[in-house]
């Protein structure tokens, strides 16, 4: 089974996280300028809770994702997941405690090594994890795992360049799910999906959230995929979080200014057009 | 007169498991100047479309039909040839904006890079170009310095550069892979009207690959669903929208989260269309949606529906279309 330490409720507490990144020098001999990603942010995320972060491009979802499983490394503030501080651990037990907490990436292709074929690809968190998995059982999970992200068993044989970009983010979301993670830790998880899969796999991860409480923190622009998914949503903006509430609330009555330009903003069938002119072919 | 044409052109690929026919004899033209959007689900077949026209198919493609763009049959041309079109005449933007980017280069060096070979520019001016370009595209300086590698850029950022690339040498038409599928709302706003202005203003055609009904609507003045390799129904945007005739058409919209917005607040279920796409090395005979169409009959089963005009400029390839208005 999984082992997920048992009475811990919050999976996820972030305090104060401050991040900066380096930016080229404008001259050979002025100190190089930093570019302020994170600045200050807190969250929380329940078990069984799915926190959704929306927020402009650039201002800093796929760093706060980065940084809350440890692949960064802030300036100030706290992460503790399952109620460990992840800066503190050492890579041992940081390996250990990431069993719990896996993450999808933005970018599919980038994400996946186009050397190796999709089973072992899948199969690398729980190879890392669990040594003892015998090969049979271990071709069953790798097996259960693409069936459940709506790919077939035989597919662990192929390469990822042999996918369509939506097929390689599946297999992203599969490995993400091998382990039976607690938290999940999606940047645009389906954003590189068409509409119809892309239900597939929210639906899904709502079937996963009731059927083991797994819980979320969620990255995505797309406000009406949050609808659907999330329970709470936190809004950013060049680092900060302007605004967090209950998604019925936030998106019902958006406060922030920014937030309501948020909204506004979603392309819908039936608004003015820019190239409203008929076609000939 | 066409810019672009698309005649049964039919690409299957060599895999071990045999020959997939990723694309069946698809066809359609594209006007200079004018705006074709595509849809479909994954692995339909849209950025093989694409990849042919920029000639970029993998090498165990085989293509039959033809490709005619400016006067020349694209499937005849040599490697050299493709080149001095490509990033000039033809340009494309990626679904994935990692896979046109060099990791190991600056953005300036990769903005400049296509007017330099193309154009012949030195550095300095091709560069002082390139500057131009992130501006327009919306990393102005001094906050984006050309001396920026990709993996400083956010996903978001990181399209915006190769959306400079891809204007870079003012092409006759834009191919836009789902160009802003990693951009919030707001620079997807932003970069659909960037889109469309420079198009619109030089005569540029676009071909906008989406998975999103709703850019299509706001973008395209004509648009293609694909199914499995296949054209399932195609006209001008508006008609389409008003009168979704393919049972396939229909279930995309649907399936759309934005569509179901206002309806479907705490309700968390979307709607799918039941079963998948049927796998490219055994693809049904007949019509190719049948096994997870809700209005299939006998007569779907024995041989692929042909297409038909149902008025002029909106035909459909199915026997039993829906006749009335798409419902709101
Ligand atoms: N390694 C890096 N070096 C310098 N700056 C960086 C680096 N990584 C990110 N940035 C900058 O930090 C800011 C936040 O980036 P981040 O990738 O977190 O944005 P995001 O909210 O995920 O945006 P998107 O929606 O476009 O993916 C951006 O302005 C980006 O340019
Ligand atoms: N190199 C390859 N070898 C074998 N099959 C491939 C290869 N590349 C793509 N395919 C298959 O070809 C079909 C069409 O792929 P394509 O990339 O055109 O899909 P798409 O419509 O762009 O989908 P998406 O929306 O997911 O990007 C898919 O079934 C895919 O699995
Ligand atoms: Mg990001
Ligand atoms: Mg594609």
């Amino acid at each position: 089974m999984t082992g997920n330490p048992k009475g811990v409720e919050t999976l996820l507490r972030v305090e104060g996280l401050v991040l900066d990144y380096p930016l080229p020098r404008q001259r050979l001999l002025a100190p190089a300028p930093r570019h302020r990603a994170l600045d200050g942010v807190s969250l929380q995320v329940a078990r069984g809770e799915s926190l959704a972060v929306v927020g402009e491009s650039g201002s800093g979802k796929s760093s706060l994702a980065r940084a809350v499983l440890a692949l960064e490394h802030p300036a100030a503030g706290r992460v503790e997941l399952m109620g460990q501080d992840v800066f503190s651990l050492s890579p041992k037990a940081l390996r250990s405690l990431r069993r719990h907490a896996q993450m999808v990436f933005q970018d599919p292709y980038g994400s996946l090594d186009p050397r190796r074929k999709v089973g072992w690809i899948v199969a690398e968190p729980l190879d890392a994890l669990e040594s003892g998995v015998d090969a049979a059982a271990r071709r069953a999970r790798i097996a259960e795992v693409l069936e459940s992200v709506g790919l077939k068993a035989r597919d662990a044989e192929k390469f990822p360049h042999e996918f369509s970009g939506g097929q390689r983010q599946r297999i992203a979301i599969a490995r993400a799910l091998i382990t039976h993670p607690a938290l999940i830790v999606a940047d645009e998880p389906v954003s590189a999906l068409d509409v119809s899969v892309q239900a597939q796999v929210l639906n899904l991860f709502m079937d996963l959230r009731e059927r083991l409480g797994l819980g979320y923190l969620f990255i995505s622009h797309d406000l009406a995929v949050v609808r659907h998914v999330a329970d709470r949503v936190a809004v950013m903006r060049l680092g900060e979080i302007v605004e967090e509430g209950p998604v019925e609330q936030v998106f019902g009555e958006p406060r922030h200014p920014y937030t309501q330009k948020l909204l506004a903003a979603v392309p819908r069938i039936g608004h003015p057009r820019h190239r409203p002119e008929t076609s000939t072919s | 007169m066409s810019l672009l044409s698309l005649q049964d052109l039919t690409v299957t690929l060599d895999t071990p498991e045999g020959p997939a026919t990723v694309l069946d004899r698809v066809s359609f033209d594209l006007a200079p100047g004018e705006s074709l959007g595509i849809v479909g689900e994954s692995g339909c077949g849209k950025s093989m479309t694409a990849l042919a026209v920029m000639g970029l198919l993998p090498a165990a493609a085989r293509c039959r039909g033809r490709i005619d763009f400016e006067d020349q049959d694209l499937l005849t041309l040599d490697e050299r040839a493709l080149c001095a079109l490509r990033g000039r005449r033809i340009a494309m933007v990626f679904q994935e904006p990692m896979t046109a980017l060099n990791p190991v280069k600056t953005i300036g060096f990769q903005v400049a890079e296509g007017l330099r070979w193309h154009f012949g520019l030195g550095r300095g001016e091709a560069e002082a170009r390139a500057l131009k370009l992130l501006d327009r595209v919306g990393l102005p300086q001094p906050r984006f310095s050309p001396d920026l590698y990709p993996h400083q850029l956010s996903g978001g950022q990181r399209q915006r550069v190769v959306i400079a690339m891809a204007l870079a040498c003012d092409p006759a038409l834009l191919i836009a892979d789902e160009p802003t599928t990693a951009l919030d709302v707001t620079s997807q706003a932003e970069i659909l009207a960037l889109i469309a202005e420079v198009t619109a203003g030089s005569k540029m055609a676009l071909m906008l690959i989406t998975h999103d009904l709703a850019v299509v609507w706001q973008n395209t003045a004509a648009m293609l669903v694909m199914y499995a390799g296949t054209v399932a129904e195609r006209g001008a945007t508006a008609e389409v929208f008003a009168r979704m005739a393919h049972p396939y058409t229909r279930g995309l919209l649907a399936a759309s989260p934005g569509a179901l917005e206002d309806i479907l607040p705490a309700g968390r279920r979307l709607a799918t269309i039941p079963g998948q796409v049927p796998d490219p090395h055994d693809r049904p005979q007949g019509c190719v949606f049948a096994g997870r169409c809700p209005r299939v009959a006998d007569d779907c089963l024995p041989c692929p529906p042909g297409e038909r005009l149902l008025v002029p400029g909106h035909a459909v390839a199915c026997l039993h279309p829906h006749e009335g208005e798409t419902p709101s």
